[in-house]
């Protein structure tokens, strides 16, 4: 019962858009890959970082992987409508998924930094904003080199997102960054 | 107990003076409301008032400890040319005095790293930290959107070791921009949900020892950033609200666990917004009470107990107001009651 999925479209006032909300279980095929994603990058036990019980709430095509707070079930079942809720694990959009920034640094205070990219200031600027990462702004690359990188902001060693290299572009393709939220999610 | 729409209109109702017309003319507000002022303040401090809405209000940054310190927040805030005033009674935000041209307070790295929340105003900190007062375990944030409220009782519950913020709403474009802050600002106990807060009752299957409703309300008090608000509420639009509100606290104090407390709040001077409805939902229901604020944060000014041809219950006194001529301020109105 509580797995159902909820769609709602309302309209947007400020965007005079049309917004599609979907709040729902995460499907078991997505879960498996975002664990699979997790052992390949980070050579972790993903089931330490992930709970066995997740969510997926979708904005338009923008959808968040989450953690679920065990009293939510009853709100679902007496009709409520829990439209987010616990920790935020992956990003899943255009059917790529990514894990968060907050499992990475999780993981990275764990176990030290894996499958990252340090990024001068300049880059991080520009990434932040929805641009790629030219290889010449990168400072150190963290192995292994699986495809996927996190973007370590080089001031404060935050991550502040993710890329994937593309040898045909000869940059690293933003994936998402921190300002998605800005940008997505007003 | 039920209150028509035309009994509040017909309570609420008032004919303003000719002093009034000219004052709301040279200042383009509606009549009715400069009367108001008049009536609470006399005519002296409600000019002072009207011109305390010209000036603009400071913008607050509100540090997110489980991120980052306030003095390296606040140092990397100057590096870019922002100046910061610390606010005494709310530890870890800050006034911003000065701003650059560029970046702005909501697009600098340490903004989308989630490591503040930009309030319009310091106001909107006061429910919070009294309602939270030496509290920890779960609340209710009845109308959280965007968030700036749930937020920060997250960040304090957490730090505290426990406790998850419920934040509603029935808005969910707003709800949205709620789930933006809570990701940035790497939330996890908070729980979204999405419904008009005068249900929720009959959907939640427990109860709530601190519940906050900052209210829908006229945002009479936030003139200074908003002058469309002079004219924008008419006495009937004003009834109208006056009703939902009424509506929305009475059914969420019966959320209320016994001793529990619920922070009634409004972006509004309007005693019809505030005095009037608690008023009203204490004597229609049993076994509430208004109570003093746990700490004395600033100097408030007390509720008002008799307006016009209106006289509430003596412990009305015990809401507190800000007023933007006395405080520097938003004009912002906090009641807090508790189920005996």
């Amino acid at each position: 019962m509580a797995s159902h999925t909820q769609v709602i479209w309302v309209y947007d006032m400020p965007s005079k858009k049309r917004i599609k909300l979907r709040s729902r279980r995460t499907p078991l095929k997505l879960l498996k890959k975002l664990k699979t994603i997790i052992k390949r990058l980070y050579n972790v036990n993903p089931e330490e970082y992930i709970p066995a019980i997740t969510r997926l709430t979708c904005i338009d095509e923008f959808c968040i992987i989450h953690s679920e707070i065990s009293s939510t079930q009853e709100l679902r079942i007496s009709g409520l409508r829990v439209i987010f809720e616990g920790s935020w694990l992956g990003v899943y959009t255009h059917g790529l998924i990514t894990p968060s920034t907050l499992l990475a640094r999780k993981i990275f205070r764990d176990q030290g930094v894996r499958a990252a990219i340090l990024v001068a200031e300049q880059g991080v600027k520009a990434f932040l904003y929805g641009n790629d990462i030219l290889p010449e702004s990168v400072i150190k690359i963290y192995p292994p080199s699986v495809g996927i990188y996190a973007v370590i902001d080089c001031v404060d060693n935050e991550v502040v997102g993710f890329t994937k290299w593309s040898s045909e572009k000869g940059v690293y393709v933003n994936l998402y960054d921190l300002g998605i939220f800005l940008r997505i999610l007003g | 107990m039920r209150l028509e729409l035309y009994e509040i209109y017909r309570d609420i109702y008032i004919e303003p003076t000719r002093e009034a017309y000219e004052l709301a003319l040279e200042y383009g507000y509606l009549p009715y409301m400069i009367q108001r002022y008049i009536d609470i303040l006399g005519y002296k401090e409600a000019l002072e008032l009207i011109r305390a809405f010209e000036k603009p209000v400071k913008p607050v940054v509100r540090t997110n400890t489980l991120l980052v310190t306030s003095s390296e927040l606040k140092n990397r805030l100057q590096q870019l040319g922002f100046k910061l005033e610390e606010i005494s009674w709310a530890q870890g935000s800050f006034w911003v005095i000065e701003k650059p041209k560029s970046p702005t307070l909501g697009a600098t790295h340490e903004y989308l790293k989630g490591y503040y929340y930009v309030h319009r105003d310091a106001s909107s900190l006061i429910p919070v930290l009294l309602l939270l007062y030496e509290y920890s375990g779960d609340i209710l944030d009845a109308c959280a959107a965007p968030g700036g409220k749930a937020t920060y009782a997250a960040q304090i519950l957490k730090q505290r070791g426990g406790g998850v913020v419920y934040a509603n709403d029935l808005v969910l474009y707003r709800l949205r921009a709620l789930i933006g802050h809570i990701m940035r600002m790497k939330l996890d106990n908070i729980v979204v949900t999405w419904s008009d807060a005068r249900i929720l009752y009959s959907k939640l299957k427990r109860k709530f020892n601190r519940i906050l409703l900052d209210s829908p309300c006229s945002g009479e008090g936030r003139i200074s950033i908003d002058p469309s608000r002079k004219r924008k509420t008419s006495i009937l639009d004003l009834a109208i609200l006056v009703k939902r509100e009424i509506e929305l606290l009475s059914s969420l104090v019966d959320l209320l666990e016994p001793g529990g407390i619920l922070a009634y709040v409004t972006c509004s001077i309007a005693p019809e917004e505030n005095e009037y409805v608690v008023n009203y939902v204490i004597r229609a229901k049993s076994g509430f009470k208004l109570i003093e604020p746990p700490i004395k944060l600033l100097n408030y000014s007390k509720g008002i107990i008799e307006y016009r041809n209106l006289k509430f219950s003596e412990e009305v006194e015990n809401c507190i107001r800000l007023w933007p001529h006395i405080h520097r301020l938003f004009g912002y109105t906090i009641c807090l009651v508790r189920r005996e």
